[in-house]
């Protein structure tokens, strides 16, 4: 009897959810016309784990800007689908998920982080497949190269912040160097990083005090001894090459105790803009950002076309829960599209197959964008991989007492630096 | 084992043997050959998810003989698997050798590197061991991560893929033939292991060292052995590792991943090969079905949205372990065991 009754349960329990499911299924969707081509795009990124907040922005961003495409009938004739693959962030899953998206025909792979397209890149260059990355390394952008970034190699943006540094800081008032350092979780992009700041700062003992870097083991979130280290080696400047929770916590730990330091830190600081300060509150005022893209308060074309994107396709809720107009993420996700767009668009003009990868790896290397300050414009037309070569800086201020990103320099060239 | 009621084993050669009747026999070679013909019709990514499942399952074996057979806990298998990978990928990339020549010495290495963080194993036992040898994960990727001039740090480094002839491991199809034959070598390899004097001693080790030791087993010289074997297999499933990324990186080796290798020994159940293998691929395919699983729910329920059922599916994943860990703490093995008893005894109960 007992069982009989549990049974009954679980079945009303079954009606009642499954009308619920069901007003969430998917209406069947039309099938392409025969004459409509369809561009099967992979997407490869954390979308559950340690930097899921990026990884589901940049996944959102992606497919309004891929929907965008298509209402708008920019590309006549032309479909996208996207298939997803969450890495959890673990390196282990790269390559299951590298022959997942092969194995659902897609025609390029969009990836965001260096370890991914890194992974990748063996089975991409074997399997003559195209990887369009965000930030990039020498190892990722050695020939052959399959695989085109956004960003360029951390090392470079590293040694900008130290020559703004030269040319902002006042050497006649102070009588002195300033005093300089870097302080990096122990990972690829802390490594180049700090390679890119000790040499830059190493070849200038007359403009800079160049201290050292201080290697943190990653997850690292208690930064009491390394911002006493970096005060009591009277720093003026530190350049932070880790992801905004550490960075937010090194300013935490700074303010607390009254270091004077100023911070700095890359694009991948900040990616999360809406995370760092529901956690980091005013303490993360003053805090310096170099980075390519644009916040959406610059109010120019690219960001404009990107807000009015956001809102077309998302709830209000969303966006204001996901924080996508504060996630720089959502960003490299419509630079990505736009990438897709250029792509296809130049294999249609040229009489090519769009869905064929290695064409569309052909007209990567030929690719310019201008995103319209949504991003510098780009282009891999010099075959090197790395998109942009021009960085702006911020520095975040308070706004009513709300923590917001004012642009202080914009556009500068990152490849400067180099004698 | 248990045999069909009547027949019973006449000879100790029939009693220890891992296939006892001609049935067993003719079962595993037309299993064998059934999935030497998977590369023959199944598409890149099962050959992908097969090949991890290689690797997963002769690291496993490793940890098996180690802890499941030795009693000797190790938390560093995946760090160990990273020694395996560097060896292949500095003596090949730096000097040039071959790397099927890189095979047997990636094994060696391993195996040298873990007796090393094997030898407090004689001093101290249970969780003292176990942080020992959780050392060894951190040191060893520490390490790694900082002869820079060797393993290009933390940016890692390409391996070249194992080539003869026009045979490259490049290819997922080719590895699969590598990774198939490696691990049924391994498996043949640790199965053998457990049931010779060495075998044996490890087993009484485990049970009870004391007495191991009263019975004249030296145990500094089996611990260290068995670290050596465990450690050999982990250097095998690097290399094979090093062939299916063809690029490693230090945060390829996670205490994550060598827990799941914990988890995988205890959910196979401890002491069994058999069930080091199951749980391997249990582990292993059940984190596919949840991804398959993500994947079609977000395709077909889109308003609830992909990523929070790809978040759903790592709670569903371990709900999964959870669940039967409580109903079967004795392993899958112990579940195969019985419904192979019961198939045999039907229709009598016992």
């Amino acid at each position: 009897m007992k069982n009989r009754i549990k049974l009954v349960g679980l079945v009303l329990v079954c009606l009642l959810v499954l009308p619920l499911l069901l007003a969430c299924a998917k209406a069947p969707s039309a099938t392409p016309a025969a004459t409509e081509k369809v561009i099967t795009v992979g997407y490869l990124n954390d979308l559950s784990g340690a930097i899921s907040c990026c990884g589901i922005a940049d996944q959102v961003g992606l497919k309004n800007y891929l929907q965008y495409i298509q209402d708008e009938k920019r590309i006549p004739g032309v479909k996208f689908d996207v298939v997803s693959w969450d890495d959890r962030y673990d390196v282990s899953r790269v390559a299951a998920g590298y022959r997942y998206l092969l194995d659902k025909g897609v025609n390029l792979i969009v990836t965001m982080a260096v370890h991914q397209s890194e992974t990748m890149r063996p089975m991409a260059v074997a399997d003559k497949m195209l990887i369009l990355g965000y930030n990039t390394s020498e190892l990722n952008i050695a020939d052959p190269i399959w695989c085109f970034t956004q960003q360029p190699l951390t090392e470079n943006a590293n040694a900008s912040f130290f020559n703004w540094v030269t040319q902002n800081w006042d050497y006649q008032k102070t009588g002195r160097k300033p005093v300089v350092a870097e302080i990096n979780w122990d990972n690829s992009m802390g490594k180049a990083g700090a390679k890119g700041a000790e040499a830059y700062c190493k070849s200038l003992p007359d403009k800079l005090d160049w201290k050292g870097t201080i290697v943190v083991p990653p997850g690292t979130m208690d930064f009491s001894q390394p911002a006493l280290q970096l005060n009591q080696w009277g720093c003026d400047y530190v350049f932070s090459t880790m992801v905004n929770g550490p960075t937010t916590n090194l300013m935490k730990e700074k303010n607390a105790r009254g270091y004077k330091f100023q911070v700095c830190t890359g694009g991948w600081g900040f990616v999360c803009f809406k995370q760092s300060k529901d956690v980091g509150g005013k303490d993360i005022d003053g805090l310096y950002w170099i980075s390519a893209e644009g916040w959406h308060t610059d109010g120019t074309a690219g960001l404009k076309l990107a807000d009015t994107i956001c809102r077309r396709y998302n709830s209000a809720s969303d966006i204001e829960k996901l924080g996508y107009l504060e996630n720089i993420c959502y960003n490299f996700g419509l630079v990505f599209g736009m990438e897709v767009e250029f792509l296809v668009k130049g294999a249609i003009s040229a009489g090519l197959d769009p869905t064929n990868s290695e064409v569309l790896r052909g007209q990567a290397t030929k690719m310019k964008i201008d995103p319209q300050g949504l991003y510098p414009p780009m282009t891999w037309s010099n075959a090197k991989g790395s998109g942009v070569d021009k960085l702006r800086m911020y520095q975040i201020k308070l706004v009513n007492g709300v923590p917001e990103p004012a642009l202080i320099t914009d556009w500068f060239d990152v490849t400067k630096y180099k004698k | 084992m248990a045999m069909i009621p009547g027949d019973f084993s006449q000879s100790y050669e029939r009693d220890i043997a891992i296939f006892r009747t001609k049935t067993q026999w003719v079962v595993m070679v037309i299993g064998l050959a059934i999935m030497l013909t998977f590369p023959l019709f199944m598409s890149n990514y099962w050959l992908s998810l097969f090949n991890f499942i290689f690797v997963t399952v002769i690291a496993v074996l490793g940890l098996h003989l180690v802890t499941g057979l030795c009693g000797q806990i190790s938390l560093g298998q995946s760090a160990l698997m990273c020694v395996g990978a560097y060896t292949v990928g500095v003596l090949s990339v730096k000097f040039g050798i071959s790397v099927w020549a890189c095979l047997p010495l990636a094994g060696l290495v391993t195996g040298l590197i873990g007796m090393i963080f094997g030898a407090p194993a004689l001093r101290v036992k249970e969780f003292y061991l176990a942080m020992s040898t959780l050392a060894a994960q951190f040191i060893i990727v520490w390490v790694v991560s900082h002869l820079e001039e060797w393993t290009g740090g933390q940016l890692g480094m390409y391996v070249p893929p194992a080539t003869i002839g026009g045979f490259s491991s490049a290819s997922p199809s080719n590895l699969f033939y590598i990774g198939f034959i490696l691990t049924i070598v391994m498996i043949a390899v640790a199965k053998n292991i457990q049931r010779t004097r060495v075998g044996r001693a490890f087993i009484a080790i485990r049970d009870n060292d004391i007495a191991a030791e009263v019975m004249g087993i030296n145990l500094f010289r089996y611990k260290l052995l068995a670290f050596f074997i465990g450690c050999f297999f982990a250097g095998i499933a690097g290399w094979m590792w090093a062939m299916y990324l063809q690029n490693i990186n230090p945060s390829q080796f996670t205490l994550k991943e060598s827990l799941w290798m914990l988890g995988m020994v205890i959910v196979g159940g401890m002491g069994s090969t058999t069930g080091a293998v199951m749980g391997a691929v249990f582990v292993r395919g059940l984190d596919m079905i949840a991804d398959y699983a993500s994947a079609w729910a977000g395709t077909v329920f889109p308003t609830i949205g992909e990523q929070a059922f790809t978040a759903f599916s790592l709670i569903i994943f371990g709900l999964v372990i959870v669940i039967f860990l409580i109903y079967e703490p004795r392993g899958l093995y112990h579940r195969w065991e019985l419904f192979k008893a019961s198939y045999r005894l039907h229709p009598y109960a016992y």
